[in-house]
């Protein structure tokens, strides 16, 4: 009887630490994974701003003022001129 | 066999057994037992290291999302001389990519040959960065770093703000909202070779918080238009500098809130301490005759005066005790009306001192004059408006006409979307998640509509005149307010004020501009300050799309006032 307790309590302590190597093994994949994937939300975090900025720059108030005015002769129009519709 | 020859070798295997186990548990007690704590912490240093988990500040945007503030990764180029001493083989694709002589290059590697690392460009375009990294050349490292830009620049500085050289907001919303912006750096123990390579991550320790976007209820495009306006008027009047706030009345937001002059946050040339102040919020002044539209909705509310009741200015001035209330003419009797169309000190003064100091000061402190306005802005001036209790008769006369209390340009805007709105304070934002504001009813919603009449009487016949925006009913009061200069008030030194709202009727916009120290000959802020208000509305009601609601004709105001069954008139 005696031994069957020893037997079954070692059977789960080299359970339990198995366990435990599988576990601590999973957590580092995970971790991992989990830096990989935050690196990459960052280097896409980047890449949106470096494009939002771009937009902005093309879009700017000034430069599309000047386009407007200068390259493609646009003027706002007077009152006057406007019709409302509603 | 001989039986001893086999007991002999038995031993001598049991031994050999023995022996090799002792000296394991030998071994193992020593480094378990005997030296534990050096081993430990050695295994440990060579493997294990904390690595910080980076995160980027967040991006500012507008009400639009147009981008007001955003980080961008930029690489600086650094290289270890000493690795690279014997490596000249890679000279000249280095110096040809940065625009060197090779020979330029290869004296400035031997100069610096015994360190191991050295900054050899600080800003690398993003050609530069992928030929880098497509040559990998050893010795030869390219650092990120996080360069704040501000694609607005000035127009909008004073309130954006700016980072330093950490990236950590210094001033206006940047500080403001830091931490949102910052995020939180989070830590992680790597295993890492001998070379410093990470092998893998073992666990994180602290998670990394991302920096949050921050969306603004500024509206870019009515920035711009201000600030615009506010710089040609500046410059035109040979001013000091000036300011101008637009918000929207009904939800307490701010559209555009400017100064001038500004910096621009990029050129790290131009940033000057004195120029970061926004002095729409910082500075205080005495607000003058913008204050009179508060003195008249009292005298409404008092129940004791109607919009026609008459005021008898005449003779244009008098007297409390030694000190002069006066006009600049004698305006002879004046309906309250006119008494705003026609700004007369007098007439105010004469309304005020009939009804108790309390009457007057629970308005003005009712619609939040002298009274910080809930902006996150640092240096966020209170203005100053001292109890009722401690005033003198001629106080009680001045504060009627706007001298003798301080506010700041932003009160005064928060103040006059109280009659834009039908009689409701609103707490000032410059974000635009917020829920429905907390409003206070402080005034009748008909004596509002009164004042919005009278107001758009000071503009379509008094002295508000340029302040018209062909299309629109506009209502506002002008302010010529002289300056403290050595103690006492200039006779040449002045403010120009102009405060109001468009459309008159049905205010979508209250806008109020302050110009400082005008220097022309005409200083009166109907002269000054009024076709500043005229254009910013101008173009503020075309970018946000607000329908024109009178005729052709400007000089005809709207025939909608007339329809209205003011109570006050109902009384009578």
């Amino acid at each position: 009887m005696r031994e069957l307790i020893v037997l079954i309590l070692s059977a789960a302590v080299f359970g339990s630490a198995l366990g435990v190597v599988v576990k601590r093994q999973e957590s580092r994949v995970l971790a991992t994974e989990l830096h990989r994937l935050q690196s990459e939300r960052r280097l896409l975090k980047q890449g949106r701003s470096q494009l939002l900025l771009q937009q902005s720059s093309l879009s700017s108030h000034s430069r599309i003022e000047k386009l407007a005015r200068h390259s493609i002769g646009m003027i706002a129009p007077p009152t006057t001129t406007v019709v409302n519709t509603k | 066999m001989n039986s001893n020859l086999l007991k002999g070798r038995r031993f001598l295997v049991c031994g050999l057994f023995l022996t090799a186990a002792s000296t394991l548990i030998f071994g193992a007690i020593r480094l378990q037992i005997a030296e534990p704590v050096d081993l430990a912490q050695r295994a440990e240093s060579r493997s294990e290291k904390l690595q910080e988990i980076k995160t980027d500040r967040g991006i500012i945007f507008d009400r639009n999302n147009e981008l007001l503030a955003v980080s961008v990764p930029h690489y600086l180029l650094q290289i270890n001389p000493s690795q690279l001493l014997h490596a000249k083989e890679n000279w000249a694709d280095i110096a040809k990519e940065i625009d060197w002589p090779v020979i330029r290059l290869e004296k400035f590697i031997i100069e610096r040959s015994v360190r191991k690392g050295v900054t050899l460009k600080r800003e690398l375009s993003a050609q530069q960065v992928d030929t880098f990294r497509r040559l990998n050349i050893s010795g030869v490292d390219l650092m990120p770093f996080q360069k704040r830009h501000y694609p607005l620049g000035a127009p909008v500085s004073q309130l954006v703000g700016f980072t330093d050289r950490n990236d950590s907001g210094q001033e206006g919303m940047e500080k403001a909202f830091n931490q949102i912006l910052e995020g939180k750096a989070g830590k992680r123990k790597v295993l890492q070779d001998a070379k410093g390579n990470i092998v893998k991550t073992l666990h994180i320790i602290g998670a990394v918080t991302s920096g949050e976007d921050l969306r603004l209820s500024i509206d870019s495009g009515v920035q711009y238009a201000a600030y615009r306006a506010l710089e040609k008027a500046v410059i035109r009047e040979n001013a000091d500098g000036g300011s101008a706030v637009v918000m929207d009345p009904h939800n307490g937001e701010v559209l555009a809130i400017v100064s001038y002059p500004s910096f621009d946050p990029n050129k790290s040339n131009e940033k000057k301490p004195s120029l970061f102040r926004n002095r729409a919020v910082t500075d205080a002044f005495e607000p003058g005759s913008t204050l009179k539209p508060f003195t008249i909705a009292m005298a409404l509310e008092s129940g004791h005066f109607l919009p026609d009741t008459k005021i008898d200015t005449s003779p244009g001035y008098f007297y409390l005790g030694s000190d002069r209330v006066s006009d600049p003419v004698n305006r002879g009797l004046l309906s309250l009306s006119a008494v705003l169309t026609e700004s007369s000190n007098v007439g105010s003064a004469k309304i005020a001192m009939t009804l108790p100091y309390g009457d007057l000061w629970d308005i003005l402190k009712s619609v939040g004059l002298g009274s910080k306005s809930g902006l996150p802005l640092g240096g966020e001036s209170s203005g100053k408006l001292s109890p009722h209790s401690t005033w003198e008769p001629i106080e009680h006369a001045t504060h009627s006409y706007g001298y003798g209390l301080q506010v700041t340009l932003v009160q005064l805007a928060r103040a006059y979307s109280v009659f834009a709105n039908g009689g409701w304070l609103l707490p000032l934002t410059l974000t635009t998640d917020n829920a429905l504001p907390e409003r206070t009813r402080v005034l009748g919603e008909g004596i509002a509509m009164h004042i919005r009449e009278m107001l758009e009487r000071v503009v379509s016949e008094g002295s508000g005149k340029k302040a018209k925006v062909h299309g629109y009913s506009v209502g506002g009061k002008t302010g010529t307010v002289r300056k403290v200069y050595n103690e006492v008030y200039s006779s040449e030194q002045h403010l120009a004020l102009f405060a109001g709202m468009a459309p008159a009727i049905n205010p979508r916009l209250v806008a109020v501009v302050m110009i400082d120290r005008p220097r022309n000959k005409a200083q009166h802020g109907g002269e000054v300050a009024a076709p500043v208000f005229s254009e910013i509305i101008y173009e503020a009601t075309r970018i946000l799309g607000i329908p024109p609601d009178a005729s052709g004709n400007p000089k005809s105001p709207s025939p909608k006032f007339a329809d209205i069954n003011f109570f006050v008139g109902e009384k009578n």
